[in-house]
């Protein structure tokens, strides 16, 4: 048995006691476990047939402004994040010292959940789509400028080269050489996190952050699973369709149009 | 050791002392060579003699660690800012890998090499003068590749790429063109078209060319003056007819 081997061996064994530990610690049920799974499908079973308790158009109407929370993030994230990017990357601005705190700033955006940066809003600008918009927004900001700075330094420097070497000034060598190859990656990067903001934007109304949450957390506390049937069966549609036409559209900027 | 001569009235480019060490290896030990106007000269050495790092100094993609570059008199070594990206566009240098946008169309491409001359502004929204499409368009019809110029450049081939390139240094307007092994990565047919575009622009336009290559058979071929780098100093200086395999062979 090799080094490396006996080494994945070792951290195997460490994480599997590490785990057995965590359990013990945190006294896992594992008793509860089968009258969980049996409650359940209670559940499931009382979720049939779906119904809308008369409100399907409030239903729709609140998966639009989810849709509309969505994609307003994915723009306005999608606009901000580019210069931010660009200026985050070693090949645009080569001072660590200057790149130092963007690059920070990026990494505390990304890594503050989305409910919690919605529980912020709330706070900030009140109840509403707003708050989860401005939510979505900073963590797209930051995890597309992150994104994009990293394309940009993995970039290939020939094109680049070529253009100082006929005189370009940064600026121009940026243009050219840099953005024609992140470009496509980018908006490709982008239309992934409209999928991600939707999905996202369905549970933000648990906190007040608008969007169609707002009736789901209502009607769970309720116990009212038909009607809770229907808001799933709705994200569903709506997930589904969001990812087929990104993922169309992603596929065809990857092909180069 | 090969005494530097230069093969013409007066020299063009005056190389002293050229020193270059990145950590510890040495690409170029106090290299001096001069160059005469309107030369075809090939650059030839083993793998690592320095031949790459030396036009990446002429033309300050690289900077060396001490010694002088004058050109026409002027030092290059302390040219700053502008007039170091004027003296880059007035001296143009085409790659093996040939370093063009790929996601523009060839025409484009050429049409950056007046990059100097232009406004930023308006450039970076890819405005062009009508004037330059023309000129562009000029370029590569003398190229042979006018059926090409609203191609994407990563569709072309690898010599139709380097011709493009070629093209877009006659768009700067060279006086003096560094090629690092143009067709290195090309056929022998390819080859044998990009070296006679490179001497068409040696004769025409009396470019001074500065052609590193692999092959001595390329530079028996196409060039005045043969030039042989080992360890970043000149062992061969010379016309391509004196020149043997030694120059592969010699001292390592
Ligand atoms: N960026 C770099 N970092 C470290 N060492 C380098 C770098 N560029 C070149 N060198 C070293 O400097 C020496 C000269 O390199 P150079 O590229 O000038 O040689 P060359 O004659 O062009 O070789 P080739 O025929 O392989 O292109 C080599 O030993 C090389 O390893
Ligand atoms: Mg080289």
């Amino acid at each position: 048995m090799g080094a490396a081997e006996d080494c994945g061996v070792k951290w195997g064994l460490a994480v599997l006691a590490f785990t057995a530990y965590a359990a013990w610690q945190l006294g896992l049920p594992l008793r509860g476990l089968g009258p969980g799974v049996v409650k359940l499908f209670g559940i499931a079973g009382q979720m049939l047939p779906p119904e809308s308790g008369g409100q399907l158009g409030v239903f729709v109407y609140s998966l639009v402004e989810t849709v509309a929370m969505a994609l307003a993030a994915t723009v306005m994230a999608g606009i901000a994040a580019f210069p931010l990017g660009l200026l985050g990357a070693g090949r645009v601005v080569p001072s660590l010292f200057a790149r130092w705190p963007l690059r920070r700033g990026m990494d505390v955006a990304r890594s503050i959940d989305s409910l919690l940066w919605a529980l912020l809003f709330v706070n900030a600008v009140g109840l509403g789509p707003f708050a989860g918009v401005m939510a979505l927004t900073m963590i797209d900001l930051g995890t597309l400028a992150k994104l994009l700075s990293e394309t940009v330094d993995h970039a290939s420097i020939g094109p680049v080269e070529g253009l100082e070497a006929a005189g370009a000034n940064r600026w121009e060598s940026v243009r050219f050489g840099i953005l024609p190859q992140v470009l496509p990656a980018y908006t490709s990067q982008v239309l992934y996190y409209f999928e991600s903001n939707i999905r996202h934007a369905t549970i933000l109304g648990i906190v007040g952050a608008g969007g169609i949450g707002t009736y789901l957390s209502d009607r769970l506390r309720v116990n009212d699973w038909r009607e809770v049937a229907t808001l799933v069966l709705l994200i569903l549609l709506t997930v589904t369709v969001v990812d087929r036409c990104s993922r169309w559209a992603r596929l065809r900027l990857e092909r180069g149009v | 050791m090969w005494r530097t001569r230069s093969c013409g009235a007066y020299s063009l480019l005056e190389i002293t002392g050229l020193r270059k060490s990145y950590g510890g290896t040495t690409a170029l030990d106090g290299l001096s060579v001069s160059f005469a106007a309107g030369q075809m000269v090939g650059i030839v050495g083993r793998s690592g003699a320095g031949k790459s790092t030396l036009l990446r100094c002429v033309n300050r993609l690289i900077e060396p660690d001490s010694g002088g570059i004058v050109y026409g008199g002027r030092d290059i070594l302390a040219l700053r800012g502008s007039a170091l990206h004027d003296w880059r566009a007035e001296c143009g240098m085409i790659f093996q890998q040939f370093h063009l946008v790929d996601r523009l169309d060839a025409v484009t491409n050429v049409m950056l090499g007046a990059v100097r001359r232009r406004r930023t502004l308006p450039l970076l929204f890819k405005i062009f003068p009508e004037a330059d499409r023309r000129r562009a368009m000029e370029l590569l019809e003398r190229l042979d590749l006018a059926a090409q110029s609203g191609q994407m450049v990563r569709t072309l081939s690898g010599g139709q790429q380097q011709r493009v390139a070629i093209a877009r240094a006659l768009m700067q307007g060279v006086k003096i063109l560094l090629a690092d092994e143009p067709v290195a990565s090309l056929d022998p047919e390819n080859a044998r078209v990009v070296m006679e575009a490179l001497r068409g622009l040696q004769r025409e336009d009396g470019v001074t060319v500065l052609c590193n290559l692999h092959q001595l058979e390329l530079a028996r071929t196409y060039c005045d003056r043969v030039i042989g780098l080992a360890k970043g100093k000149v062992i061969f200086d010379g016309r391509p007819a004196e020149m043997t395999e030694r120059i592969y062979t010699a001292a390592v």
